[in-house]
């Protein structure tokens, strides 16, 4: 046995930096194109998470959990899209600096 | 009890119903789609008041629950449905006229998924009954397409909305990690043997983030005012009253009832809820102040709001838990009026800018009677509902001794009386616009608000029904004991 083995921590380790990756890209970035996939990238890191626990705690119920969250991510991203097409229809353009009729 | 009939099942048929109609149906029956819909809301909210709807067949139990809380909120949405679809339904949609079907549709799914999450006690439930809120409030939100605002607020709400979804699901995979389970009893269970773990408690600060961008609580309130101004005015409300009430709910399940209720993770998390909810109110009262836009004005009244909300449930115990029950139900009932009201000016004059008020006073004596009522009831002034559920509010705080708590909720409750009044001060004191225009509101707004305004005196002048409300909602089964009244 060389070198010390995998824990559960490691693993939620690994998706606590996934998901500071993805908290860092939807609130620095500026196109809504990568800020969606950010949100994707937040919610695949629970879904790290929830594997690896499914894994040590020996139960099924977060890798069924990790079903739901792909599910509804792609919801979530076909309603994103949606709206992105239907903003570029508008503004030929899908940076958030270009729009700001509201003010932030 | 046959399980066809619950609020949720009805929602989602009368839904598809909708959407069906809109597009199968010949132009006579689509023309009547509106008053479908609201035939529908109305219906099932009455329904929803029986207790025959409320009990939940056996096989759904380990994810759903039936109990004093659920069937005091499902009433609670499926009136905010009710309100929402009629403004809808008088909404102007301009160039979007053609898709006004699944804009009164789709609140009835996003209000399937709030009376679930009323009834939920398992995370997995949670989280999906939250998606089905809000990927329908994404789409309503961005549904005026024509408008760059609508689509600007759609986009605002899916962004937070989708980091609110990372904050739940990384919370729930961390329950699953520290406690190998997210059923709320069994949580409560395993932490009374051993204690909350860190793991435990990670996944409660993280749930408590999600839950916190619902409620709109600083420093998670950014999107608010944004989506709030650019939302079609309809949905405005739904945001501001359903929605939000929605992450109290949910607070007040996993905080106060299950999941995390123990005193040991309560006295950790006591600090928290007193920090945001300081934050929040003194934040909210202050931005709101300087508004001019009646919507804008209204979400950070909202904020406000939603502060003295965090305040009551930081001080632990059923008296905090009671006084969020009753203290939302004050809210609606002051300010969904108040939203009925804006999309009716919204329809009058295109803009809800504060200066549309300018003298009206004299020009409309009866809506703005009642408006002036649901302002006030909303600033919290005796004799309004709005006053006793404050002061339930202020008392929790002072029976929990926390003075700086309290200092600062006082001094945000008379700061507070500023925003209600510069509209009222506007309406009988300013001179009237030099163009007025012809068209005036129509008559069913005068009945409505007037209505309204005398519902909020009646209850403030007799809070008992607050008061039952508030006792129903802690009891562990949905329907009240006949006690001797």
């Amino acid at each position: 046995m060389m070198g010390a083995e995998i824990t559960l921590g490691h693993y939620l380790a690994l998706s606590g930096l996934l998901f500071l990756v993805g908290l860092a890209g939807v609130l620095l970035r500026r196109s809504l194109l990568i800020v969606m996939m950010s949100l994707e990238l937040l919610l695949n890191a629970a879904n790290l998470a929830l594997v690896a626990a499914a894994r040590f705690q020996g139960i099924p119920d977060p890798q069924v959990a990790v079903f739901f969250v792909i599910t509804v991510a792609a919801a979530e991203v076909a309603v994103g899209l949606a709206i992105l097409v239907a903003i570029f229809r508008l503004k030929k353009t899908t940076s958030a600096e270009d729009f700001a009729t509201l003010k932030f | 009890m046959n399980p066809w009939f619950f609020p949720e099942i009805l929602l989602t048929l009368a839904g598809v119903g909708l959407i069906l109609a809109d597009t199968l149906a010949p132009e006579k029956i689509r023309r009547r789609v509106p008053l479908f819909a609201l035939l529908g809301a109305a219906g099932i909210l009455v329904w929803s008041l029986f207790p025959a709807s409320r009990v939940l067949p056996d096989s759904w139990l380990n994810l759903f629950v039936s109990d004093g809380l659920s069937a005091v909120f499902k009433p609670f949405f499926l009136l905010c449905l009710v309100t929402v679809i009629a403004m809808a339904a008088r909404y102007r949609l301009g160039a979007d006229e053609s898709v006004r079907g699944e804009f009164l549709a789709l609140p009835f799914f996003s209000t399937a998924g709030l009376c679930l999450l009323a009834s939920a006690r398992d995370f997995l439930a949670v989280f999906v009954a939250l998606e089905l809120v809000s990927i329908s409030l994404y789409l309503l939100a961005a549904f005026h397409r024509a408008k760059p605002a609508s689509l600007e607020a759609g986009i605002k709400l899916l962004v937070m909305g989708g980091l609110s979804t990372g904050f739940l699901v990384m919370g729930i995979a961390w329950l699953y990690a520290g406690a190998g389970t997210t059923e709320f009893s069994q949580l409560l269970l395993k932490q009374a043997g051993q204690g909350s773990s860190p793991a435990v408690l990670v996944a409660a600060g993280l749930i408590l983030a999600g839950i916190g961008f619902k409620v709109a609580a600083v420093p998670f309130h950014a999107w608010a005012p944004d989506v709030y101004e650019g939302a079609p005015t309809p949905i405005t409300a739904y945001l501001a009253v359903a929605s939000k009430a929605a992450g109290f709910v949910l607070l007040l399940r996993v905080f106060g009832l299950g999941a995390f209720a123990l005193e040991s993770m309560g006295t950790s998390f006591r600090p928290v809820f007193l920090t945001l909810g300081i934050a929040t109110v003194t934040l909210g009262t202050l931005a709101a102040l300087t508004q001019r836009d009646l919507k804008r004005l209204l979400a950070y009244s909202g904020i406000a709001h939603a502060g003295f909300m965090i305040l009551a449930l930081g001080t632990r115990g059923e008296g905090g838990i009671g006084t969020v029950v009753a203290y939302l139900w004050a809210y609606l009932l002051a300010s969904l009026p108040v939203f009925l009201f804006v999309n009716e000016l919204e329809r009058l004059h295109g803009s809800t800018d504060m200066r549309h008020l300018d003298g009206m006073g004299r020009r409309e004596p009866g809506p703005s009677l009642g408006l002036t009522l649901c302002l006030v009831s909303m600033a919290g002034l005796p004799p309004l509902v709005g006053f006793p559920v404050k002061l339930a509010v202020l008392a929790n705080l002072w029976n929990a001794g926390e003075t700086p708590a309290l200092v600062v909720a006082v001094a945000m409750a008379v700061a507070g009386l500023g925003i209600y009044l510069t509209p009222i001060r506007v309406m009988y004191w300013e001179r009237e616009a030099d163009a007025i225009p012809a068209r005036r509101f129509p008559p069913f707004l005068i009945g409505v608000m007037l209505a309204a305004g005398l519902l909020n005196v009646g209850l403030g002048l007799q809070p008992k029904f607050l008061v039952r409300v508030a006792e129903l909602s802690l009891n562990p089964t949905p329907v009240v004991q006949p006690t001797g009244k």
